[in-house]
């Protein structure tokens, strides 16, 4: 009994000591590790809803019973392939139609038109892994396992469990570099269920010769950030739309070859794939027209104006006899119509007194050959009446200028002028100045020049001046 | 007594006070029309039409609902008053005119909208929908109808003391409406001309006048091609998408890149107009030949040509002075 109570004390002291001063343990987690993809977006995997007419380029697809169930994640551009395994077609999204109709920019093929024809839309991303090693481990390699799914892991299309390997090659990895060990061997690719990789993930290996530094910062890239790179999957069983789909992706570091490249370090994270938002807008076709007083003495038709006016006021105040006065306004329009715009003028009369229709100051004729159709000079203040001018700022097509020296009459590029077409005389609207495209505030001064003869009856003159701006025909 | 006085004097300040308050009260009132009147005196104003064009087609009998839209981008509150009209192009850009129905007569249209509301109060930064009701009677003739809805600001306040003009601004939206039925669609090429028939250099400048002799409006379709004297092409050019208002005309300029040709061109304009594709076509010739820079060559060539004629004659001298006989080409130590 003493031996066994003996044997049975030193049995505890052992476990006692062993619990104390424990074996050091030579595994770890790898630290900082993350996985990049290139892009996030979902791949794309419906089919057709019902037999689709030969030659259409409405698409129509089902809502229920596949991994997507409707046109989100489908953007204008996207090549998209359609039709059954044998005779597919990759054709191009023309417009989103609505949840469950799209177009496409060429005519359905014949043989892609069946009812239950696949529609898949492959997103493809290169996978950037970034880890730090923990534990310095001789002759190692670091292995990186991707999730397959079940079926059709090696076949580029897209699967709703995992991702599709999208037959890559060791070419199309770039492995770590650095790290403190003496050389890395070149990167394998090894598809799931193939040599040495398990059914379920595809496995990405880095070998390396002589012992990684503790701490190591590195960087394992899987793909080519083109054409080769896993092939996202498409929304898993149960998917929410907005709610990312999260696969696990396991980091390893493994020892050496000689002990048959044991498990060392791992850790496990989550990568997320999710639909991409589709973002629209809608802007209207739109004509603006601004009209804009503009302050006295502000240079303008080659001349200071004389008054101050406003938006809708042009007020010449008291005048001197045989002397000019110059007011102007600033006329800007935009439009986005791509037919252009055209900027009309008509005033209702000619000056009347006090708004009425006699007396009046008559429209001028210039220096001799102004009416409302042929602009003139008019430098002399003799030549009494109303008329106007135009400055053209960026306009595209100004009727004419006050500094033209040919059209109409003008010769002398001081005030070349016009009347204002006048609608008591049933003369028709002229044009101000107009385009032919799509303009961004084009504008242009519109000069008002006013000088009246001794004879002129005392009183208030006045006239209303209509512009109308509207899209060209 | 001393009890009264207080209370007159409190009376008086009474009535003092209710003057007080009735001539504050005129002033605020007279600063308040005051500040509206001068709301209007506005440095700029801003309209907007939304769209600048609607485009339509309906049976005769149909009634069309249709709506437009205007923004008051002004900083402030705006009344407009809403109008319909009858519009015409009666110049070659394609400038709309409102004209009254006297003058627009078969193109009519503004008779049979009715827009809704006529008159809007709108805040600044606001826009307003207006309802277009447009009632197509049974007898109305087929082809074209075009009126422009237009918005105009009602002044608060008019010109102050003193001559001048008042100012009225419209921007406007334009109504095309194609009555379905039998029409005409015709198109004639009024002119295809090019600025100058021998050019020294390009750019060449060509202009083309296209009429349309129909129904109803149409824009055509089509390209000006130019091509060398090998009928190589040079350019080609599409037309732009030019409405063209009925029995109205239409410029489309064109031009011709590059400056340094050589040769006689073709410049061919095939076309097509309205929903039965009338055929437009015009041809014309044009030369470009760059006489100052080939004058050079000719002048460079024949003091080439002259200055080799001089030096053969030379050659041809030379013989009898170089023949080894000749005392001043033999050596002086030959004979030795």
């Amino acid at each position: 009994m003493a031996k066994v109570g003996l044997i049975s004390i030193l049995f505890w002291v052992f476990q006692l000591v062993w619990l104390v001063f424990p074996t050091p343990l030579d595994s770890a987690n790898l630290t900082a590790v993350k996985d990049t993809l290139s892009t996030s977006r979902l791949s794309y995997y419906d089919s057709l809803n019902g037999a689709h007419t030969a030659g259409t380029t409405i698409i129509k697809v089902n809502t229920s019973g596949m991994p997507s169930t409707s046109t989100a994640n489908l953007f204008t551009g996207d090549s998209v392939l359609i039709g059954d395994a044998a005779t597919a077609t990759t054709y191009t999204v023309d417009d989103i139609i609505d949840t469950d109709e799209f177009q496409i920019t060429a005519a359905l093929g014949s043989g892609d038109n069946d009812s239950g024809d696949l529609v898949i839309a492959t997103r493809s991303a290169s996978h950037t892994l970034a880890f730090t090693t923990a534990t310095a481990i001789p002759n190692g390699l670091i292995r990186v396992l991707i999730p397959s799914g079940a079926n059709g892991v090696n076949d580029g299309i897209p699967n709703h469990d995992g991702f599709d390997f999208n037959t890559i090659v060791a070419g199309d990895l770039t492995g770590p570099s650095s790290g403190g060990v003496t050389s890395w061997e070149s990167p394998t690719a090894t598809v799931a269920g193939g040599t040495g990789c398990s059914a379920g993930n595809h496995c990405f290996e880095a070998r390396y010769n002589g012992t990684n530094s503790v701490n190591a910062s590195l960087t394992f890239t899987i793909g080519d950030g083109g054409a080769t790179d896993l092939i996202n999957p498409a929304a898993a069983d149960g998917h929410a739309a907005g709610t990312a789909d999260t696969y696990t992706v396991t980091v390893q570091q493994r020892g050496s070859m000689t002990d048959q490249y044991p498990l060392l370090d791992q850790t496990t994270i989550k990568v997320a794939v999710i639909e991409s938002v589709r973002v629209t807008a809608t802007v209207d076709p739109t004509i603006t027209f601004t009209i804009a007083g503009v302050a006295s003495t502000t240079s303008t038709c080659g001349i200071s104006t004389d008054v101050t006016t406003t938006a809708t006021a042009v007020p010449f105040g008291t005048m001197a006899l045989n002397t000019f006065k110059t007011l102007a306004q600033t006329l800007t329009v935009s439009t986005n119509g791509s037919g252009g715009y055209a900027v009309t003028s008509l005033e209702n009369d000619q000056l009347g007194k006090d708004g009425g229709t006699t007396p009046f100051i008559a429209d001028s004729t210039g220096d001799g050959a102004m009416t409302h159709t042929t602009q003139d000079d008019w430098n002399t203040a003799t030549n009494n009446g109303f008329g106007y001018s135009i400055d053209n700022d960026d306009a595209t097509t100004p009727a004419f200028q006050y500094s033209d020296v040919s059209g109409g009459s003008c010769t002398g590029g001081v005030f070349c002028a016009k009347q204002f077409a006048a609608n008591a005389d049933t003369e028709a609207a002229q044009t101000i100045f107009s385009s032919t495209a799509v303009a961004n505030a084009e504008n242009a001064d519109v000069c008002y020049r006013l000088t009246i003869g001794a004879t002129q009856a005392a009183g208030d003159y006045e006239n209303n001046i209509t512009y109308t701006a509207t899209a060209t025909f | 007594m001393k009890k009264i006085l207080p209370i007159k004097i409190d009376i008086r300040s009474k009535i003092l006070d209710s003057r007080l308050w009735l001539i504050l009260l005129i002033v605020f009132l007279a600063s308040g029309i005051y500040y509206l009147k001068s709301v209007f005196a506005q440095e700029s104003l801003t309209i907007t039409a939304i769209p600048p064009r609607l485009e339509l087609s309906a049976l005769p009998g149909a009634t069309l609902q249709e709506t437009v839209k205007f923004r008051n981008d002004s900083p402030t509150e705006m009344r407009v008053q809403v109008i319909t009209a009858d519009f015409i192009v009666n110049d070659d850009q394609g400038t709309p005119i409102a004209v009254s129905e006297e003058v627009s007569g078969r193109w009519s249209l503004a008779k049979w909208i009715t827009a809704s509301p006529k008159n809007l109060v709108l805040p600044s930064g606001q826009t307003s929908t207006i309802d277009l009701v447009i009632a197509i009677p049974d007898d109305a003739l087929p082809g074209g109808h075009y009126a422009m809805v237009t918005y105009e600001p009602i002044p608060e306040a008019g010109l102050e003391a003193g001559s001048g003009s008042e100012i009225r601004p419209k921007v406007g939206s334009l109504i095309y409406l194609n009555v379905v039925g039998d029409v005409v669609e015709a198109a004639n090429l009024k002119s295809f001309s090019v600025a100058d028939k021998f050019a020294n250099y390009g750019p060449i400048k060509l202009s083309a006048v296209i009429e349309n002799l129909g129904d109803v409006h149409f824009a055509p379709k089509g390209t000006v091609a130019v091509l060398n004297i090998f009928n190589d092409p040079i350019a080609e050019i599409t037309l732009p998408d030019y409405n063209i208002f009925p029995f109205a005309s239409r410029v489309y300029d064109f031009e011709v890149a590059g400056k340094w040709r050589l040769g006689r061109y073709k410049a061919d304009l095939t076309a097509t107009a309205g929903t039965s594709l009338v055929p437009i076509h015009g041809l014309i010739y044009f030369w470009i030949i760059p006489v100052k820079e080939i004058g050079l060559i000719a002048l460079a060539l024949i003091a080439l040509i002259a200055l080799i004629i001089v030096s053969r004659r030379k050659k041809h001298h030379q013989p009898d002075e170089l023949t080894p006989e000749s005392p001043t080409l033999t050596p002086p130590n030959v004979s030795s």
